[in-house]
């Protein structure tokens, strides 16, 4: 069985925003809209102490995920290879999902403009598929990877920080890295993260609730939920009862963190 | 420990603002446009029934000129996607070339020849559109009748940013007899390149060697590869994968350092000199030095010594903030792992008022260890192809025209900076507005350039004010520039262009145009040979064809091939031949024209103590000098500003227009130290006020530990608030660079 699965390699990691724009150019996102989102973490002040790395997150592909059981219209679809979609036909906007989703990879697609306001859209914005008042999210790059490319994130990431593959492929690149480094697995989902060996996992935005940085995430990292609330209702109880687990798959390192 | 998470940086990438981003981008589109009127695009609607085809083409969006493969996917004669070209010499692409599609498109790029209709410098300038032949008649015109008033050196050739015009822009300046060839290398790069051959000798100019397999430790100097050449920092997180140290040398906690570093030395901007000299001082305390190496291919070492020796580290650690123990354990780790080598930077520690110095006591230290020349180490290039600039010859660029008309004894900076002119043949335009005010410059081709690039702006914007006329070539009208220049003509893009080709090691690349260039727009190598005919170089300037300016380059490389060879070679052209490098060059006589061992320097060795400077009237040892303006000596200003860093998503000042860049940071931020905003009251995203003698901007506070206590940074290039109105014109003597990285300023909330 084929499982897709991403890692990304804080220590490589520039926060130059490449897998931003390449997702919003591939997926054809409207103005204003991000699959991707990307944090910073910082910790300590003093010279010798002080420490710094970029998160980019997304959607993390839920073994169960929520986003599909609150869905009342059966748009959300968890697939057999492990990937969570939307189908835009169906998908009404209610906004259920976005509450529902712990990790704030989703948000509604209100756009009606075009980039820098033109009465008409660019080529760019003109090719692939059309469409608004849905929610979106990351999908793997389904169309890309159905063709045996790469994502458009991991192909276009300069730093050579992400990685992507088959989970159940021991010669894919995300099982070769995750085999030769230290991973912290999000959860039961298909995405794990390497981090540098002075960051505290817990600064991984997910784990948000766990220690007294709630506020500044904003609930849940991606989303401001001022915005959203505007476009869909209930979405401020975003983050309420985010409890996420953080499993190793190795992790020997994560324990000396801990301790 | 405290911690701290925020979205990319807390304002600079939330949703909230990026929409915010957005409607202000689309308000300017519509004054641009006229209020009311329809922003329309150019290109036309797509027919998305039309078959894709992949057309190739490299990116010039940074100023790096990595020349990063890119795919284009046309449909209907427009680019509709843009990805990294796989499999190429460099990429993948960054943001930047991903977004490039965007600027393409972008409806208010420039897309006609336009000249001026109301006065200059009014804030806003008017324009009527007229044809290129009416603009070359007019700019020939103004520049034949200056010539013959006034001389040829009375018209600045320049060419700023992006830099693959300047060979086509040098051939004109050569040709029309003028002198006055600037770039914008006159504050990048060039300081490095001239600082390494005073050390190592000429024709060796390097900003320092990538690790290879068999490096075992890499001193990195003031370079943020994944900021600066994102990708290049994959191949350095590469080498640390494989078990190379790193020692980085930066004051701030960039991507780089998180990535690589085993030893982070945060030194305060401006003061590296002392900080490598207390680096030579372990070395030489500690016997890891080379003495062999030392005793015979160096210069100058026992003065060296004497000097270095009153850097002690405690000494270092008052002047540069760097713990005593810190710069011992990076010394250790970078001796005991050896061959080290050394990268540097165009930029970082060269914007300094003491570069001139502190980046040769830089260049020293591999050279003490013996570190040079070995596989691993400091292995100079060897052959290659006999192309400069970028795809071009010295002969097509014009330089014997150049030495024939002995146009270096005419240059308006030869009393100004001797050392500058002793190594290049483009003029240190630093004192540009002083050659303006006494008459010696009169008119300008400006080429890709932005005023905001010089320190104490305003000087250089009243320059250009004064002048009798100037035309400018560009993609966008630049207010700050264009208020001042009488003639503006629109650029084709990357996309667009076929020159120059590029050559990649002994890989040439030439590129068909993806798509025809956005309304009359046309390529500045056309524009320049255009331009050349008008002024009467018909001949010379292959009517104008840009096909045949490539012809006669590849003609004067005398490697034997043709554009056809070229062209039928869309996966790159190998250049047939070469020899690999080889260690020991210094010893098989490889460096000097004479065929003799040794490096190419007076003293025939790697000189400590600069016979060329001493020469010319300077200090031969890297001696340390305080900055010009240092809170060491005054803290009236007690904050030092360090500003002309790299982000990934910006180029100096352009791509601010750009939605897919402008997104991560939306508007200009100071980069402040936590106590130093807590010593101000200043909080996250407070609107605060920078100031110092020269001037004040106002911007939005981000509190970071990416910067060490007591300076800030600030990413240069904003027209609403423009961080060189802050720094200073202090340049520095041997090199002629400003002191971007170490000015002074205070902060306080708004």
């Amino acid at each position: 069985m084929t499982k897709w699965g991403m890692l990304i390699d804080l220590k490589r990691c520039a926060g130059c925003g490449a897998c931003v724009v390449a997702c919003q150019l591939q997926n054809n996102q409207s103005p204003g809209v991000s699959w991707v989102k990307l944090d910073v973490a910082e910790w300590g002040e003093a010279v010798g102490e002080a420490g710094r790395a970029y998160i980019p997150h997304a959607c993390m592909h839920c073994e169960n995920p929520e986003c599909v059981a609150v869905c009342p219209t059966g748009a959300s679809q968890k697939q057999e290879d492990g990937v969570v979609t939307v189908e835009y036909e169906a998908c009404i906007a209610c906004g259920q999902c976005i509450t529902a989703c712990p990790y704030g990879a989703r948000e509604v697609n209100n756009a009606t403009e075009n980039y820098f306001g033109a009465t008409e859209k660019a080529p760019y914005e003109a090719y692939g598929i059309q469409r608004t008042r849905v929610v979106e999210k990351c999908i793997f790059c389904r169309e890309r990877v159905a063709e045996g490319l790469n994502t458009a994130c991991a192909s276009n990431c300069p730093a050579k920080a992400r990685f992507f593959g088959d989970l159940d492929d021991p010669t894919s690149d995300i099982s070769k890295r995750l085999a030769e480094t230290d991973c912290i697995q999000i959860d039961d989902t298909s995405f794990y993260f390497s981090i540098p060996a002075n960051m505290d996992q817990n600064l991984l935005p997910f784990a948000a609730t766990k220690n007294e940085y709630v506020e500044t995430t904003k609930a849940a990292p991606g989303i401001d939920p001022v915005v959203a609330t505007a476009g869909v209702v209930g979405v401020a109880a975003i983050g309420v009862g985010v409890g996420i687990g953080i499993k190793k798959s190795k992790d020997k390192k994560a324990k000396e963190a801990k301790n | 420990m405290e911690q701290n998470i925020t979205q990319m940086g807390g304002y600079s990438f939330s949703r909230r603002n990026f929409v915010k981003g957005s409607a202000a981008l689309a308000a300017t589109a519509a004054l641009t446009g006229g209020v009311g009127i329809d922003i329309a695009h150019a290109e036309g609607s797509l027919d998305t029934t039309a078959p894709i085809e992949k057309r190739f083409t490299y990116c010039d969006m940074c100023n790096q000129v990595p020349k990063c493969g890119l795919t284009a996917f046309v449909q209907d004669e427009k680019i509709v996607r843009v990805e990294s070209r796989d499999p190429h010499p460099v990429s993948p692409l960054c943001a930047k070339g991903l977004a490039s599609i965007q600027e393409l498109y972008d409806p208010n790029r420039l897309t006609t020849p336009l000249r001026r209709t109301n006065p200059k410098g009014t804030g806003k300038p008017e324009w009527e559109a007229i044809t290129w032949e009416e603009a070359y008649q007019t700019i020939a015109g103004e520049f034949n009748r200056i010539k013959e008033n006034d001389g040829a050196d009375a018209v600045m050739f320049y060419c700023g940013d992006p830099k693959e015009p300047r060979a086509a822009v040098q051939r004109i300046a050569n040709l029309f007899g003028s002198s006055s060839y600037g770039l914008e290398s006159s504050l990048c790069a060039t300081a490095t390149g001239m600082t390494s051959q005073l050390v190592y000798g000429r024709g060796q100019g390097t900003m320092g060697v990538d690790p290879t397999p068999e490096t075992k430790s890499c001193l990195m100097w003031s370079l943020n590869a994944a900021w600066s050449q994102p990708n290049r920092h994959a191949s350095f997180m590469d080498a640390k994968e494989r078990g190379c140290k790193f020692v980085v040398v930066d004051p701030r906690i960039t991507p780089t350092v998180t990535g690589l570093a085993d030893v982070h030395l945060q030194p305060r901007p401006g003061s590296d000199g002392a900080l490598a000299l207390g680096f030579i001082n372990i070395l030489i305390r500690d016997n890891l030095i080379d003495k062999d190496f030392v005793g015979n291919w160096t210069h100058g070492f026992d003065e060296l010594a004497k000097l270095a020796a009153e850097y002690t580290p405690e000494k270092v650690e008052e002047l540069t903030w760097v713990p005593a123990a810190k710069l011992e354990e990076a010394v250790h780790l970078i001796a005991d792992n050896a061959p080290s080598t050394l990268v540097s930077s165009s930029a970082g520690i060269a914007h300094s008022s003491n570069v001139g110095h502190a980046l040769r006591a830089v260049f020293m230290i591999p050279a003490l260890m013996g570190n040079i020349e070995k596989k691993g180490a400091v292995l100079f290039g060897g052959g290659g192809l006999p192309f400069v600039d970028i795809g071009a010859t010295a002969q097509f660029d014009g330089v014997d025209l150049y030495a024939a008309g002995e146009f270096a004894k005419r240059r308006h900076d030869r009393d100004d900076f001797p050392v500058w002119v002793a190594f290049n043949n483009h003029f240190q335009t630093a004192r540009l507005p002083e050659y303006v005010d006494e008459g010696k410059i009169k008119a300008a081709m400006l080429v890709a350039t932005n005023v905001m690039i010089w320190p104490d702006t305003n000087k250089y914007v009243e320059a250009l004010g004064k002048l009798e006329f100037s035309a400018a070539v560009d993609y966008y009208e630049r207010p700050w520039t264009h208020d001042y220049v009488d003639i503006l003509l629109p650029a084709a893009m990357c996309h667009e262009r076929v020159a120059p080709f590029t050559p990649y090691g002994r890989k040439i690349y030439y590129r068909d145009p993806c798509v025809a260039p956005a309304g009359q727009c046309r390529e500045d190598w056309q524009i320049m040979m255009e331009l050349g005919c008008a002024l009467g170089y018909e001949e010379e300037c292959f009517g104008g064809s840009v096909e045949g300016a490539i012809e006669y380059i590849l003609e004067t490389s005398k490697l034997g091939i043709t554009l056809a060879d070229l062209k039928a070679a869309p996966e790159g052209f190998e250049v047939p031949g070469g020899t690999p490098n080889e260690e020991a060059k210094h010893e098989s006589g490889k460096f000097r024209k004479d065929g003799q061992p040794g490096f190419n320097t007076p003293s025939g060795k790697i000189e400590f103590d600069s016979e060329i400077l001493k020469n010319l009237g300077f200090e031969g040892l890297p001696i340390y000098e305080e900055p010009v303006y240092s809170p060491l000596k005054d803290k009236t200003y007690p904050l030092v500003l360090n500003t002309g860093s790299r982000l990934p998503y910006y180029t100096h000042s352009k791509l601010r227009e750009i939605p897919w860049l402008n997104q991560f940071m939306p508007e200009p931020v100071v980069r402040l130290h936590p106590q130093d905003a807590r010593d101000r009251s200043i909080k996250q995203g407070d609107a605060v006020r920078i100031f110092n003698h020269l001037g004040e901007v106002e911007m939005k506070a981000e509190v970071t530990n990416i910067v060490h206590q007591g300076m800030v940074d600030i990413f240069h290039g904003w027209r609403q608030a423009n961080i060189n109105l802050l720094t200073t014109r202090d340049f520095d003597p041997i090199t002629g660079f400003p002191p971007f990285r170490c000015g002074v300023c205070e902060v306080e909330a708004k």
